[in-house]
């Protein structure tokens, strides 16, 4: 009899361990779909939720906070989804919060992922509609994937013919890469350019210390730059030119009137000139004709011999009885005699 | 000469024996709710298929979720996929592979002592004494095991399954790095209540299946000790037969209800 009722107890045992397993594993999966505890319920419209069922995760900044409870087709091209949140994270959610649907990595389910809205919004509520975010489809991915795959091809192509071109050594590239003699040429290019920053930077410094001295010193670019004075001085000149300029103005004027003269004169000039090489007229002939020119000498000649004549004919006419005189008569009254 | 066949064939063996399973289990609701209910008999039966039964269940299960987990993770490393490994042993253990092995464990303990210790007592005539001196024989015998096997079974298959689930446990904290609390979390988000709610309840028909199976087999078996032997085989035969065939219809219904 005993020995029964010991049995009876370690039935009992078993059958509480088993029961408390079985409770345990009832709660721990409600646990999982948010069957007890506090909840509340949000929802969000999309236009497709890629095989979204009810019971996946909610989850808010990567944390499972709820599951799907429900969707529901609300017309040809809209779906509620309707779903419970855990009621201890309701004040980290705002009202502009965005819910987007994802996939546990590649082969996971689906879920339906919370993320916190931008600037600051009053706490979610309950019931409430929260904006939804559609996220590139994987077709559409695959699509634009096939096209850029396209271009590449053809990139590649084009790769390929410069790379053909560049072995064969045609076109400036090749001879950038194969020409050792320009790379020479560059390499002292550089040299020089490191030369002429050296020399550009000791300018530098020389303009900065003459930029110095003009601060410091007492120069006429200092007096420029810092000397009030100067600059009415020079006004002072200036208006000095202005008037000097008005009053030289008629003078001026007259002076280009000369100069048109002088000007037309020489046109004048030039073309009696001209006419002159021409051979025309007396001016020519008297320049140019050596014949003229041997007896306009001879002529001069017997002029200068006529008039040496003459002279002693006068000297010899004053001696005369006749005119004696004349000459007499001119001495007193102070005219010189004649030669 | 068809009549002759059809009574020699198995197949008529096979609907007489069918028909008669089916009055038995009739038999056995009708008797249920009578008066009076042998309430020491039941526990001291509980104990026997519940608590002696407790080391099989523990090994086996044990067992089933090392071995599950050493041969499934080589496949799921391959595909990169070991983080998926606490749920998919989770899923298998607690949706088909716990209740159904540990049903037929079950069936080959539970069943084979029913048939065998009922068989023995109808080939020396306990039975018949029973009724001789006012004792409902099938009152005392066959509804107080039938009743322990469906109301234990469910029990040991959720501490078989506690027992596998620990086992794969063990495996993964050996082989990756796998936290206690981790490998259970994991375990937990992937199962839903239509994993474990069909799995449950499809056990309690296991238990019936069980002990209605031992008990038809022993309460019916032929004369001398080789209907005793008989009886104690066909009954865990039959019974396991049985736990596939409901196991089957279980899994389509769950489909229908729970949507699988």
């Amino acid at each position: 009899m005993a020995k029964r009722t010991e049995n009876t107890v370690k039935l009992g045992f078993f059958i509480t361990v088993g029961v408390a397993l079985f409770i345990l594993g009832v709660y721990l999966i409600g646990t999982q779909e948010n069957m007890f505890g506090q909840n509340f319920h949000v929802s969000s419209i999309f236009g497709n939720v890629n095989g979204l069922q009810p019971g996946n995760n909610v989850r808010y900044s990567g944390i499972n906070v709820g599951t799907v409870e429900k969707i529901v087709l609300l017309n040809d091209s809209t779906v509620e989804v309707r779903m419970r949140i855990e009621e201890k994270v309701r004040p980290y959610i705002k009202k502009d919060a965005v819910a987007s649907i994802g996939s546990d990595g590649l082969v996971g389910s689906m879920l339906v992922n919370i993320s916190p809205g931008k600037g600051e919004a009053p706490m979610i509520e309950e019931g409430d509609v929260i904006a939804s975010y559609s996220r590139v489809k994987p077709e559409e991915l695959l699509n634009t994937l096939g096209k850029t795959n396209e271009n590449i091809a053809l990139i590649s192509n084009d790769l390929l013919r410069i790379t053909n071109y560049m072995t064969r050594g045609k076109g400036t590239l090749a001879l950038l890469l194969r020409d050792t003699t320009l790379a020479i040429g560059l390499r002292e290019s550089i040299y020089n350019l490191q030369a002429t920053s050296r020399h550009l930077a000791a300018t530098g410094r020389q303009l900065q210390g003459l930029v110095g001295e003009v601060e410091d010193g007492s120069g006429l670019l200092n007096q420029l730059l810092y000397d009030t004075t100067v600059i009415a001085n020079i006004n002072t000149s200036i208006s000095q030119i202005d008037t000097l300029a008005e009053k030289a103005m008629p003078f001026l004027e007259e002076l280009q009137r000369s100069a048109e003269e002088i000007s037309a004169s020489g046109a004048m000039l030039k073309t009696a000139m001209e006419q002159l090489a021409e051979g025309e007229g007396t001016a020519a002939l008297l320049l140019r004709d050596t014949a003229f020119a041997s007896s306009l000498a001879e002529t001069m000649r017997n002029i200068e011999q006529g008039s040496a004549r003459f002279n002693e004919n006068m000297r010899a006419m004053r001696h005369n009885i006749f005119l004696r005189a004349y000459f007499r008569k001119k001495r007193k009254h102070g005219e010189a005699p004649p030669p | 000469m068809a009549t002759t066949y059809f009574q020699r064939s198995g197949l008529r063996r096979y609907l007489k024996e069918t028909g008669e399973v089916w009055l038995f289990a009739r038999r056995f609701f009708s008797e249920v709710y009578r008066r009076p209910f042998e309430w020491r008999e039941l526990l001291h039966q509980c104990y026997i298929v519940g608590n002696q039964s407790l080391f099989l269940v523990g090994m086996t299960g044990l067992i089933m979720g090392l071995v599950l987990t050493l041969q499934t993770r080589p496949t799921m490393e391959d595909f990169g996929a070991e983080a998926y490994m606490p749920a998919m042993v989770g899923v298998s253990i607690i949706r088909e592979i716990g209740p159904v092995v540990i049903a037929l464990i079950c069936a080959g303990k539970i069943g084979s002592s029913i048939g065998a210790e009922l068989g023995s007592m109808k080939v020396t005539e306990q039975i018949a004494a029973m009724e001789v001196s006012g004792t409902n024989p099938f009152k005392y015998l066959v509804v107080t095991r039938i009743l322990a096997t469906t109301l234990m079974i469910p029990l040991l298959v959720i501490f078989g399954d506690a027992v596998a689930l620990f086992g794969s446990f063990l495996v993964e904290n050996m082989k990756g790095d796998v936290s206690f609390q981790l490998f259970f979390n994991k375990v937990f988000r992937q199962l839903s209540f239509g994993d474990l709610m069909p799995a449950t309840i499809k056990t309690f028909f296991f238990g019936f299946a069980i002990g209605l199976i031992g008990c038809y087999k022993g309460y019916n078996s032929q004369k001398g000790t080789v209907g005793v032997g008989r009886a104690a085989n066909t009954a865990v035969v039959v019974a396991s037969m049985l736990l596939f065939v409901l196991d089957f219809i279980a899994v389509l219904v769950a489909d229908i209800f729970f949507d699988l």
